[in-house]
């Protein structure tokens, strides 16, 4: 057994879909750079513990990236979605083996981000002039603010995000996300204490909060791909409501009727 | 053949503009740098700063000789990311670029202007997103009927 904490690269719990052919993969660094194993096993473990995939032989590319690919009869539309599911991967490197273990999710459908680099320039043209050298899109700080709106969800108790079915719902928050980390970012390379970029980044972070306290979605409350109720959306974020309402005017016998 | 000096204004302004991006910035040139929006990628402004005398008869018949300090100013964005030294240097190689399409020929326009490279300057911006670079020529001309 090593010691060496090495870091699986997992983000978001792993979003696997019923009845299809996908493939799973996970990447492990160390050192700022991707490690490359000599030797890797795939278990899928579902909800009642039984073993959908038992030690297979996982694929390791040349530049380490590990991946099983599931088929469609794996995972056969009688499994049970949602929650639950673990990946056990186990990963040779240096000769020692290391077991990492996501949790994963059996879904009818994924939600899919609908922000893209031409979103970011819509409002602000000059982001295609200021872009780093070393990149030829944003879609680093894009994806990075879209897993950071996927664990907010679900630490928020917001529910789950495969269940939102108007994917729109999140336009606006992962926008004002993305924008305050490429400005914060920016900042960050000009090493002041205050200026344009710093502005910009503090003015998007606001408006991310608040845009991500008012999201509202049509949500799959049955996990059966269709809206609970179409015309109705669901609040991200409860409302609680601190007094009841007035019982006075629901008595029979109130105060103020007269008999 | 006289020229105005906006004619030579002019001149100049056409010469930076074959360099690729140069654009004329629609600001006054002393104003040219002082506040955040009146600058812009390769924005540039072309002031005659000064004119003087040169050491000749000046007979307005035939055109006094004068010489006349022209000044380029641009602006160049630095990438958050690529502040130094990718982008100073770009700016240099810009700068080179522009002095290089002022010292083309006049002959088109007065066959007798002559112009020389004096001096650069090159500053940022407090705000680190631009360089602000100054270019002196000196022109050789002739003003008149």
């Amino acid at each position: 057994m090593s010691s060496i904490p090495y870091s699986a690269q997992i983000r978001h719990v792993e979003i696997l879909q019923r009845n299809v052919n996908q493939t799973t993969s996970i990447s492990v660094y160390r050192d700022n750079a991707l490690v490359i194993p000599t030797e890797a096993k795939y278990t899928l473990i579902s909800p009642n513990g039984d073993k959908i995939v038992d030690s297979a032989v996982a694929s390791i590319a040349d530049n380490g990236v590990v991946s099983y690919p599931h088929t469609a009869s794996q995972l056969p539309t009688d499994k049970q979605l949602g929650e639950g599911y673990i990946q056990e991967w186990w990963i040779k490197i240096d000769g020692v083996a290391h077991t990492f273990r996501r949790m994963a999710s059996l879904v009818l459908r994924r939600l899919y981000p609908t922000v893209s680099d031409i979103d970011l320039t819509a409002i602000y043209t000059d982001l295609e002039e200021v872009r780093p050298s070393s990149i030829t899109s944003y879609q680093k700080y894009i994806d990075d603010a879209w897993y950071q709106i996927l664990r907010k969800i679900r630490n928020k108790g917001m529910g789950y995000e495969y269940l939102v079915m108007s994917a729109d719902s999140f336009y606006e928050a992962h926008r004002h996300l993305a924008l305050y980390l490429i400005f914060r970012d920016f900042h960050s390379s000009l090493g002041q204490s205050n200026g344009r970029y710093l502005d910009l980044a503090q003015e998007h972070q606001r408006n991310f909060l608040q845009e991500f306290d008012s999201i509202n979605f049509i949500y799959d409350e049955e996990h059966t791909n269709k809206p609970a109720d179409k015309d109705r959306r669901k609040a991200g974020k409860p409302v609680i409501y601190l007094n009841g309402p007035s019982h006075r005017r629901y008595h029979r016998y109130s105060l103020w009727r007269s008999y | 053949m006289a020229l105005k000096f906006s004619q030579i204004r002019d001149a100049f302004k056409q010469q930076v503009e074959t360099v690729s991006g140069f654009k004329l910035v629609k600001v006054l040139p002393d104003y040219f740098g002082r506040a955040q929006d009146t600058i812009a990628h390769k924005g540039f402004t072309v002031s005659v700063a000064t004119s003087a005398q040169a050491t000749e008869r000046q007979r307005r018949a035939v055109g006094v000789y004068l010489q006349s300090d022209i000044q380029i100013r641009f602006s160049y964005r630095l990438r958050p990311l690529d502040v130094y030294p990718t982008d100073y240097d770009l700016c240099l190689d810009a700068e080179e670029q522009v002095i290089l399409a002022c010292l083309n020929s006049y002959a088109s326009i007065q066959p007798e202007v002559q112009t020389r490279y004096i001096s650069s300057s090159r500053e940022s911006t407090a705000s680190n997103e631009y360089m602000i670079t100054t270019i002196n020529f000196i022109v050789m001309h002739t003003i008149g009927d």
